[in-house]
């Protein structure tokens, strides 16, 4: 490899500039013609900047369903941007991904639960709370698992069996249900990611976790950068190798966990983003941490973007970043950027 | 800062378990240059991570400056004690200066970033080991002379008064290992306490005042004092299994005839 100059400001800003354009074009796409102009407007007047309003009908597409929506898809882009750059730091491993420690699986069985029970339709915050309590759940037993010891070869595998034990339970839920048509869509729906309908209360059940993992992630980010010399060298510049482990899983898994909970399954993300803006902003988890949250809030923003572009389908974010994730993973692969 | 390994044991578990060493008393102390020497696999990386703190022996304690060093934060630790392992593995391509940084980790509060006295710290330390220029170079680009320099100036930068170096001459041409040696003695007149771990008897004999043999024998006997007292041809010839002819200028070794 040649050498590179990192540009972690420039990268910075502009993908800032790109979210935030994202944003708005977000509020225009879709059934509806409504101009950028016109969304402009709509926020202008909700934050008090203007005092002419738009019509009521332009006014909730934008500020009730578009905007929420497209805030909540560049926050959960965010954390799982983030979450992949904390997984990777954390198993030394640029391949890595968070969806490797099962947390996603755990989350994904009890909302599936949550679905067979109906409980559903009795509040749309009921499936939510149980995709995170999956998520605690699995964090609870890798945590179990791995004990004192801050092996991280069992906690992958740890990690990926209970994502396949998570994954055969969602399955023979199922397999018990087969009769129940509408439960069964509801659940692939739910399993491909959605971003349908996702309103304030959404967004604002999200804020909190998120921004409690993002700090925790910080906090850590020289325990992180320290691991990339190996966990002898780690341990000799003081860093505590079980609780670095533990916090920076329970950072992961609040993230990954709130993602999924809001927005179902949607992988790729967390390992495509870090590799991206490592290359714009180096290794160093100071930078790496906060543009990995920058480029997956743009990233997921555009992966919804183009699912409700189409006419009369939308596209599920799970299914797309997977679609576009995959190939880009193997191309990586063929380049050698495996290299561990 | 003295460390004092008083009645160290580690084993390789068994059954029966092989001791290592056993019963080893040492006392390290500032600006004394001390050579570990040993058979491969008689326990001269356990005996230094034990020293570093980083692996518990199965017998005794090592303290630092009379405080078990078990019961000391781990940074605390660190601001006193580095320790450079016999091969760094390198997951993320960090750059040499950011490595170099990695020193002061030890020293920088969680929420401000490195200020301007660690930044003097990690160009004081780059420049002791010659390697400015290479500050801004991806750590995998380096050959392996420069890598092991980045990784001293790592250690430089954390200020410690106790140093740990496992092996760190083995893969380096004779040049190289020359300069690190030199550089390990400058540091000794600084005060710094130095222990190396090493496989060149003849350099050891040379640059370290006092020497720990291992491998002396099943139960974890060793030879332990003054170069001049451990590194000798009885000695060396037992614990190796090899002829050593002591000439004016060194030793001389060669395959043990087998009559």
């Amino acid at each position: 490899m040649s050498p590179w100059r990192a540009r972690p400001w420039p990268a910075a800003v502009a993908i800032f500039v790109g979210t935030c354009a994202a944003l708005v074009i977000a509020l225009t796409v879709g059934p509806g013609g409504v101009s950028p102009g016109e969304a402009i407007d709509v926020l202008a007047a909700h934050l008090g900047l203007v005092a002419h309003r738009q019509p009521a009908t332009v006014d909730a597409l934008v500020w009730e369903l578009r905007l929420p929506r497209s805030l909540l898809a560049a926050l959960l882009g965010a954390a799982l941007g983030l979450a992949g750059a904390v997984t990777q730091g954390l198993f030394r491993n640029p391949m890595a991904e968070p969806g490797v420690l099962g947390v996603s699986a755990g989350a994904a069985t009890l909302a599936v639960i949550g679905f067979t029970l109906g409980l559903d339709a009795r509040s749309s915050l009921a499936v939510p709370t149980l995709a995170a309590a999956g998520a605690g759940l699995v964090l609870l037993v890798l945590v179990g698992l791995t004990r004192d010891r801050s092996d991280t070869t069992t906690l992958l595998l740890s990690g990926i069996v209970l994502g396949a034990m998570c994954g055969s339970l969602t399955t023979l839920l199922l397999a018990l249900d087969t009769e129940r048509w509408d439960l069964g869509i509801k659940v692939v729906r739910w399993l491909m990611g959605s971003l349908e309908g996702r309103s304030w209360a959404h967004l604002r059940s999200a804020v909190l976790p998120l921004a409690a993992a993002a700090a925790l992630a910080l906090w850590l980010r020289l325990d992180l950068d320290a691991l990339q010399l190996g966990p002898d060298t780690a341990a000799s510049l003081g860093v505590d190798l079980v609780r670095t482990q533990r916090l920076a899983l329970l950072a992961v898994a609040l993230l990954v966990g709130t993602a999924t909970a809001l927005a179902g399954v949607i992988g790729f993300l967390g390992l495509v983003v870090p590799h991206v803006v490592r290359r714009l902003g180096g290794p160093g988890h100071a930078r790496l941490l906060p543009l990995s949250a920058l480029g997956g809030a743009l990233a997921l923003l555009l992966v919804d973007m183009l699912g409700r572009s189409f006419h009369q389908l939308v596209l599920p974010p799970g299914v797309i970043t997977s679609l576009l994730g995959a190939p880009f993973f193997l191309w990586l692969l063929r380049r050698g950027d495996a290299r561990a | 800062m003295t460390l004092h390994a008083r009645g160290l044991g580690a084993h390789v578990p068994g059954p029966p378990p092989r001791w290592l060493f056993r019963a080893l008393e040492l006392r390290i102390t500032p600006g004394e240059v001390w050579a570990v020497v040993g058979p491969n696999g008689s326990g001269k990386s356990t005996l230094l991570r034990g020293l570093a703190g980083l692996h518990e022996a199965e017998e005794g304690t090592v303290l630092l400056h009379e405080r078990p060093l078990a019961e000391l934060p781990g940074r605390q630790r660190a601001q006193h004690i580095a320790y450079l392992p016999q091969a760094t593995p390198l997951y993320h391509d960090l750059r040499v200066h950011q490595v170099v940084m990695l020193g002061r980790a030890p020293h920088l509060s969680r929420w401000r970033g490195p200020d301007r006295e660690d930044q003097r710290r990690v160009d004081e330390a780059l420049a002791r080991v010659d390697a400015t220029e290479l500050a801004q170079r991806p750590i995998s680009t380096l050959s392996g002379g420069e890598r092991q320099r980045a990784m001293l100036a790592r250690l430089l930068a954390t200020g410690a008064s106790l140093v740990l170096l496992d092996e760190p001459t083995t893969a380096l041409d004779i040049g190289h290992a020359l300069r690190l040696l030199a550089l390990c003695r400058e540091l000794a007149t600084d005060g710094v306490a130095v222990v190396l771990a090493m496989h060149e008897l003849e350099l050891a004999r040379r640059y370290a005042d006092h020497a720990v043999c291992l491998g002396a024998g099943p139960d974890g006997q060793h030879h332990l004092g003054r170069t001049a007292d451990v590194l000798t041809p009885a000695i060396l010839g037992t614990v190796f299994e090899v002829d050593v002819h002591e000439h004016p200028d060194g030793l001389s070794f060669h395959p043990r005839s087998s009559a």
